[in-house]
């Protein structure tokens, strides 16, 4: 009798429990060459492309890629707060492919990506490696090559770059309508309109901070920000970086209304079509006269700030 | 009398293989499928870090083999270690449960811990990454800290060294937080959407030094130096460092018009936060004439010119 008992409790706990646990998200979940869809996402059985990976995490928590591999196949739509990263000695691949972003970042969501390569498919090209709006996002020791833009931030959202290579595409990094933007020790080269560009369409601030990085050869401009709306405010305060071989490098400019301000201090200058470019009344281009600003084709165009240090 | 001796060469064989059974090795090791009951060696890896604080010798080495979870509670340090991951893998500490991943809580002990996360279990959440009440150095190095509610590195009343180099910490209640009497150096870091770096004093002297780093978003302060008592001096100096996005002040300095503190800014630039700057109180907020402070919101209080020479 005692044991048909507990026979019966066991089942009955058993079956409370199985699905929950199938249901359970978890903290970590793993992604890996080997891995398998149909998988629960663990270490010992990881999942293969980060959509299941995804379902399977919980809010806050992270994926791990636990090898070298690719882990889309379309655009990921990342919905909930997650880390996600490869281990270090592997390499995350996300690519864009068939016209489509590689990566769209819910409104409000925190994410994070971390020794990931975002670069676009060759045979079905996408369009731009990520894409939001709000919310806040963090890429570490990362490249993102992708046709059209590297990172697109349409509205009050943060982003903050890291040790991260951006090459190709129109735009590295566009950050527009209230965005903020900080891009430390980050390399931007080939890239055909501008490698940074702020700007804002309405009454909002755009601001876009870099330290420690470099700018080359990108075809048209390095770092250029630009309004023509009033009471719009475009912001780009470069500190310790180097612009070399671009068409422009600190650039300023506005049609119409709006305040666009570039500002630059202890950089270097040098090898670019026009060093420091200024267009339009609301448009200031600002040194903090401890640059190198040298060697250029032509020096500077429109008027250029010098800026006082405190 | 021959077979007496060997007995007796017996049984110091049998007591020398007991103490080397429990001898400490100046190395421990850690694997992903080690076992506790293993003796951490590398070919028989434990699992978690405690077995491998009791397995290693004071002032010896943990290495940590693959990518895993080394804990399931809090960590407690109590001699002298450097923790590391190898490179190539990736070796997190989670703090669960309302508790820190590590504590750090002996007088004397020198920690350093290097290629780690310290993050929070989601599923169960703890508070501060690392917390260190005794104890001589600490040491962080490449690591990062993410997504805890309270301090990444909280360490309070006592005179220990701290140093971290090559680290990121981002959404955190506060990034490092020093308070009577630390010693902190920061270099080469990122804190991002994150209540930044506080030097406080009630008693003792609290100083914080930092190069070559960026503090960004967050809805705190940038650098804060603060006293609240007669008796506490605190002192901070920034230098080569970006502080943007931040929600209150970029560079905060303030007495209660009691203490002394002081915060040298020396070739940085504070954009786009709340306050550029913020200073009140007897605090002194020194600047070099080198530093960019503009595009904030609004600034408050005074700035000191520091001469350079």
């Amino acid at each position: 009798m005692t044991c048909t008992l507990t026979r019966l409790l066991l089942v009955v706990a058993a079956s409370l429990l199985l699905p929950v646990t199938a249901s359970a998200q978890a903290f970590r979940t793993y992604l890996a060459s080997y891995g398998n869809d149909a998988n629960p996402c663990t270490v010992s059985l990881p999942c293969r492309l980060l959509p299941a990976a995804l379902v399977a995490v919980a809010n806050n928590g992270e994926i791990w890629m636990l090898d070298s591999a690719n882990f889309n196949s379309g655009t990921v739509n990342v919905a909930k707060n997650v880390i996600i990263q490869a281990i270090p000695g592997q390499v995350g691949s996300i690519v864009p492919v068939a016209g489509n972003p590689a990566m769209t970042i819910a409104a409000g969501k925190v994410v994070t990506l971390r020794n990931v390569s975002m670069v676009t498919n060759a045979n079905s090209p996408g369009s731009d490696a990520i894409q939001m709006s709000t919310g806040r996002l963090s890429v570490e020791d990362s490249v993102l090559q992708s046709s059209s833009n590297g990172i697109v931030i349409n509205g009050t959202g943060a982003a903050s770059v890291r040790n991260t290579t951006f090459r190709g595409g129109s735009y590295g990094i566009f950050a527009a309508e209230g965005a903020t933007v900080s891009v430390s020790g980050c390399n931007f080269a080939g890239i055909s309109i501008a490698a940074i560009y702020a700007t804002a369409a309405s009454a909002i601030t755009t601001d876009v901070t870099v330290r420690n990085s470099d700018f080359a050869n990108n075809a048209f401009t390095a770092v250029w920000s630009y309004v023509s709306t009033a009471s719009a405010v475009a912001r780009i305060t470069v500190a310790n970086s180097s612009f070399g071989g671009n068409g422009y490098g600190v650039v300023s400019s506005m049609d119409n209304a709006g305040s666009a301000i570039a500002s630059v201090g202890s950089s270097v200058i040098a090898g670019n079509g026009i060093g420091l470019y200024q267009r339009g009344m609301g448009a200031v281009t600002e040194v903090m006269g401890d640059n190198v600003i040298r060697n250029n084709v032509t020096l500077s165009s429109g008027t250029i700030t010098t800026a006082s240090r405190m | 009398m021959k077979r007496h001796a060997t007995r007796i060469l017996a049984f110091a064989s049998l007591l020398a293989l007991s103490w080397l059974a429990q001898a400490q090795a100046f190395r421990a090791y850690l694997a992903s499928y080690g076992s506790d009951a293993n003796p951490c060696t590398v070919a028989q890896p434990c699992r978690l870090l405690p077995a491998a604080l009791n397995a290693v010798l004071d002032g010896g080495e943990i290495w940590i083999l693959d990518s895993a979870n080394y804990n399931a509670a809090t960590v407690d340090i109590a001699k002298s270690v450097s923790i590391l991951a190898i490179p190539g893998q990736t070796a997190s500490v989670v703090s669960v449960a309302g508790n820190p991943a590590i504590t750090i809580s002996t007088a004397g002990v020198s920690v350093a811990l290097h290629n780690m996360v310290i993050t929070q279990n989601v599923g169960n959440p703890g508070l501060h990454g690392i917390v260190m009440t005794n104890g001589s150095a600490l040491t962080v190095e490449d690591s990062l800290f993410a997504n805890i509610t309270g301090a990444g590195i909280k360490v309070t009343g006592i005179p220990a060294r701290v140093y971290v180099k090559d680290t990121t910490m981002r959404n955190m209640g506060t990034a490092v937080d020093a308070q009577d009497g630390p010693t902190v150096a920061i270099s080469h870091s990122q804190f991002i959407a994150t209540a930044g770096l506080n030097v406080y004093s009630y008693a003792g002297t609290t100083r914080m030094d930092v190069t070559d780093s960026v503090i960004a978003g967050g809805g705190g302060f940038g650098v804060s130096v603060n006293t609240a008592l007669a008796g506490g001096v605190a002192t901070a100096t920034v230098t080569r460092t970006t502080i943007s996005g931040v929600y209150s002040s970029g560079l905060h300095c303030s007495t209660n018009n009691v203490g002394t503190a002081t915060l040298y800014v020396v070739n940085s630039t504070s954009t786009g936060n709340g306050y550029g700057y913020d200073q009140s109180g007897t605090c002194v907020l020194r600047t070099l004439g080198n530093n960019f402070i503009g595009g904030n919101t609004a600034d408050n209080g005074t700035l000191t010119s520091q001469p350079l020479r």
